[in-house]
């Protein structure tokens, strides 16, 4: 696993991360979430051992990252602006990342090349901005390592290559338990492919949780009641950390269990009863209401 | 890492990968040595004689010549380009995240360097010697100055190398390192010449006082013999090199595209360089507008340097204007220096020495050899009656005071420079105009055994004995008509009757011969490849030389035809500077 601990980084004077705890356990697609300057790309670059923490430590699997080789070959770091070399094709970027990463996969880069539709012979200054990406994250993949960071490698792929990237992450995961962590400035980017979330604001991380439990202590219900009076019959049982309302229709977040709230709702009369999927975001707006965030700014839609 | 395996396989590999990525710089290095070494000599030697193409092939092989400046240009080439990733974000996020030690990439980036320019300017000095050899100009001779001077420039080299990754270090873009490696290279011979510039406003310097003995310019080691040149170029690369890495160790690597990240490097870069600005202006025009022209000047200059320092170091022209309180140090540094030096603040002028301080005393005359004539003056010339040497020192230095710096040597006056071996063991001397009127203490002076055999070589000949022996050694006899012909002696075996006449007529030698008799020849001693050439003035009184000289056919009179000449030997002749007859 990858750890933070009061981790604090400053540039210039001003903080950049400030005492920020983190764990990145194994097999599980962490992302990291926050706006422009919350400091995930410092936050990422500290664990890719590129900056020196001013204090706290950072660990890969035990080991101290800064200038150490042996922790450092436990992964791979794709910044958000990949750099190649100049009058490189990816056979020769392949190459180079071969000679770094012994257990580089050269036939599955071959084959992914294929898949993703790049040209193995063509200069990858000739790519567009997406292909760049696309090329960094499979050299990443086809290393080998037992992680991957990425640095807002998603944001500006079309939704088919997101796709196509998600699902070649869920094959490297379960064949060989490779680890990913991925920063965007969008909720929505991470929403299905994450297991476990962190949010930064201003160089403090928020939250950290993982979505299954999050999911399974937030529900999201509509319904419209026969008498307005039994709306109170549902807040004393549950808290109710939102209650919007179109008209009679109530459109309520609720912490409690699928079970709890099926039982009350059993004993009032309702004219339309339901309980919807709750969408990151959603879950992020209610965790993060209670501590006085709204984190509606906080989340570039 | 990048294995598992020997740390010896990950520097091959890691070497791989830095060769692969300069391919552009290795083939440009072949290229140019290939080009200049063989290319140019080929077409250089064409139509030379044989041995003229042998002088050929050393001038263009040996160091000091186009072969040291590719050299000094490549070594800072080689060490801004190896190390500009730390310049990058993007680089910098690549590199810093691979599995390499930073330590390793440092060391890396240096031998690879190293390999590219040792084996691109072998190839080219081996190409040049077959090419020299097509011309059966590749001699010995001609190896020995090809490899000696491959040696002396590897050395300059690395020096170069190392001072310019320094300069990488010190600095967070690319621009800004090569102008940081210009001015560490140059910065101490040009605060040298600055504040010798400035020092020679004092009447009685002698250009000589103050030298900085460069640390970080191997520069200055261009004119300097070998056996200084190359400790001091590996002391500088020494030190460089350690100061580079120890900056690379400190450094941040968030520091990358800062133009200079350090508070202090910037305080300190600013300073000095306002101050360097400052003494150039100041120089330039005091000699025009007078001093309050100069101050006026050296406080622009100050200002306008001081501005753009600050827009490069903050990328942004607005910020013109800040730091103002390093732009004023450099300024008032410079101006207290120039102000001190003009009005001779200190006295440094009026110094005459603690009798019971000085050790001894040598003086040089400032024609001829300068240099050489002060190293055998210094090794053999020891005047110990200070008191004489303290009363010319006064009497001159009242002289040269009362002349305007920019009048040059006044009439009836002949230029001097008294040096003093002090106890403590430092060396002070003054540079002073001696008028007639102290005739009689130059004669006391010049008339002494101490000052001739620190001023006639012939006194400590082993050199000049031993090098006459030599086959193209020759005697020769000048009369300073341009139109004659230098009469020679039919062998150098006559040396040792040569020295006795004219020692002998040295016993009359003095002030009143040399300031005011104009010399009737000299005597040529042309020892080859070593010393050159040796000149003996030759005087009406000097009957024993004279008559030497027509015992082998040597001599001849002066011309009939009027000629006017100046004294072509003696710095000590005075009165007057011009002769007819």
């Amino acid at each position: 696993m990858i750890e933070t601990k009061d981790l604090c980084k400053s540039f210039d004077g001003a903080k950049a991360l400030d005492k920020v705890t983190l764990t990145v356990s194994d097999g599980e697609i962490t992302g990291l979430v926050g706006t422009n300057g919350a400091g995930k790309s410092t936050l990422l670059r500290l664990m890719a051992g590129v900056l020196k923490p001013d204090a706290g430590t950072i660990t890969v699997d035990g080991q101290p990252v800064w200038d150490d080789p042996k922790a450092k070959s436990q992964f791979v770091f794709v910044s958000d602006d990949p750099y190649f070399f100049n009058n490189a094709t990816p056979k020769d970027m392949a190459d180079y990342y071969r000679s770094l990463y012994p257990a580089f996969d050269k036939a599955q880069f071959d084959r992914l090349i294929k898949a993703f539709d790049l040209e193995m012979t063509r200069r990858v200054a000739t790519f567009s901005k997406g292909m760049k990406r696309q090329l960094a994250i499979l050299l990443a993949v086809c290393a080998k390592t037992k992680y991957v960071l990425l640095d807002e490698t998603f944001d500006g792929l079309d939704p088919v290559m997101r796709a196509a990237v998600k699902s070649l992450f869920a094959n490297e995961m379960s064949e060989r338990g490779l680890t990913p962590l991925i920063s965007s400035h969008s909720l929505r980017e991470l929403e299905d492919i994450c297991d476990h979330v962190g949010l930064l604001h201003k160089g403090g991380l928020l939250l950290s949780e993982d979505l299954d439990d999050m999911k399974t202590g937030l529900l999201k219900l509509q319904c419209v009641f026969s008498d307005e009076n039994d709306v109170q019959n549902v807040s004393k049982p549950l808290k109710v950390l939102s209650d919007e309302r179109q008209g009679r229709l109530h459109v309520m977040t609720v912490r409690g269990t699928r079970e709890q709230v099926t039982e009350i709702f059993s004993h009032i009369d309702t004219v339309f009863f339901e309980i919807l999927p709750l969408t990151l975001e959603e879950l992020f707006i209610a965790e993060t209401e209670g501590a006085g965030y709204d984190v509606r700014k906080l989340i570039i839609q | 890492m990048m294995s598992e395996n020997s740390s010896f396989s990950n520097f091959v590999t890691l070497q791989k990968n830095i060769f692969k990525r300069r391919k552009w710089l290795i083939v440009l290095a072949f290229v140019t040595f290939i080009l200049f070494d063989a290319g140019f000599l080929s077409l250089y030697l064409t139509g030379l004689t044989r041995s003229s193409a042998i002088d050929a092939a050393k001038e263009m092989l040996g160091a000091g010549n186009i072969n040291t400046v590719i050299v000094l240009v490549g070594s800072v080439l080689l060490a801004i380009e190896g190390f500009q990733w730390l310049s990058n974000k993007q680089k910098i996020d690549f590199y810093e995240s691979q599995p390499i030690s930073r330590n390793a990439h440092f060391v890396g980036v240096i031998i690879n360097s190293a390999v590219i320019l040792v084996t691109s300017y072998l190839t080219g000095i081996v190409l040049g010697l077959i090419v020299a050899a097509s011309y059966k100009a590749c001699t010995g001779a001609v190896v020995k100055t090809a490899f000696t001077g491959f040696g002396s420039n590897l050395i300059l080299s690395l020096a170069t190398f190392s001072v310019s990754t320094l300069a990488v270090m010190l600095t967070g873009t690319l621009a800004v390192s090569v102008i940081a490696a210009v001015v560490l290279l140059a910065f101490e011979p040009a605060f040298d010449a600055c504040v010798n510039t400035c020092l020679m406003m004092l009447p009685t310097y002698n250009g000589r006082d103050f030298t900085t003995h460069c640390i970080f310019s191997p520069v200055e080691t261009f004119y300097r013999p070998a056996w200084y040149a190359i400790p001091h170029n590996l002391l500088c690369a020494a030190i460089a090199l350690v100061a580079a890495y120890l900056f690379y160790r400190y450094r941040k690597n968030e520091d990358a595209g800062k133009t200079v990240p350090l508070k202090a490097v910037r305080a300190i870069t600013k300073a000095a360089l306002i101050f360097l600005a400052a003494i150039i202006a100041g120089s330039f025009f005091e000699q025009s507008a007078g001093m309050a022209g100069g101050i006026i000047s050296m406080i622009i200059s100050a200002l306008v340097v001081g501005g753009v320092m600050e827009a490069i170091y903050n990328a942004d022209i607005r910020k013109v204007f800040k730091g103002l309180g390093f732009t004023a140090i450099g300024g008032v540094c410079a101006i207290v220096l120039m102000v001190f030096c003009r009005y001779d603040v200190v006295g440094y002028s009026r110094w005459i020495p603690d009798k019971a301080g000085v050790k001894s005393a040598y003086i040089v005359n400032t024609s001829g050899n300068e240099i050489e004539d002060t190293t055998y003056a210094a090794s053999y010339m020891k005047l110990t009656d200070i008191d004489t040497v303290n009363h010319l020192l006064e009497i001159g230095e009242e002289t040269t005071r009362n002349t305007p710096v920019e009048d040059g040597s006044p009439a009836n006056t002949c230029e001097i420079k008294i040096y003093y071996r002090m106890k403590n063991g430092k060396t002070m001397s003054r540079k002073v105009y001696i008028p007639a009127t102290a005739r009689d203490l130059m004669n006391k002076v010049m008339g002494s055994e101490e000052f001739k055999e620190g001023f006639f070589r012939l006194y400590h000949d082993d050199d000049i004995a031993k090098g006459l022996k030599r086959a193209s050694a020759s005697i020769a006899y000048d009369n300073a008509d341009a139109d004659a012909t230098r009469l020679y002696a039919n062998s150098t075996d006559i040396y040792q009757s040569l020295k006795e006449a004219y020692l002998k007529d040295l016993e009359h030698y003095d002030f009143d011969t040399a300031g005011f008799k104009m010399e009737i020849g000299q005597i040529v001693l042309d020892i080859p490849s070593e010393k050159g050439e040796e000149y003996l003035p030759v005087y009406a009184s000097f009957s024993n030389t004279i008559q030497f000289l027509k015992d082998n056919h040597m001599y001849m009179d002066l011309p009939e035809k009027e000629v006017y000449r100046d004294s072509f030997y003696s710095g000590f002749y005075t009165f007057p500077k011009k002769i007819s007859y």
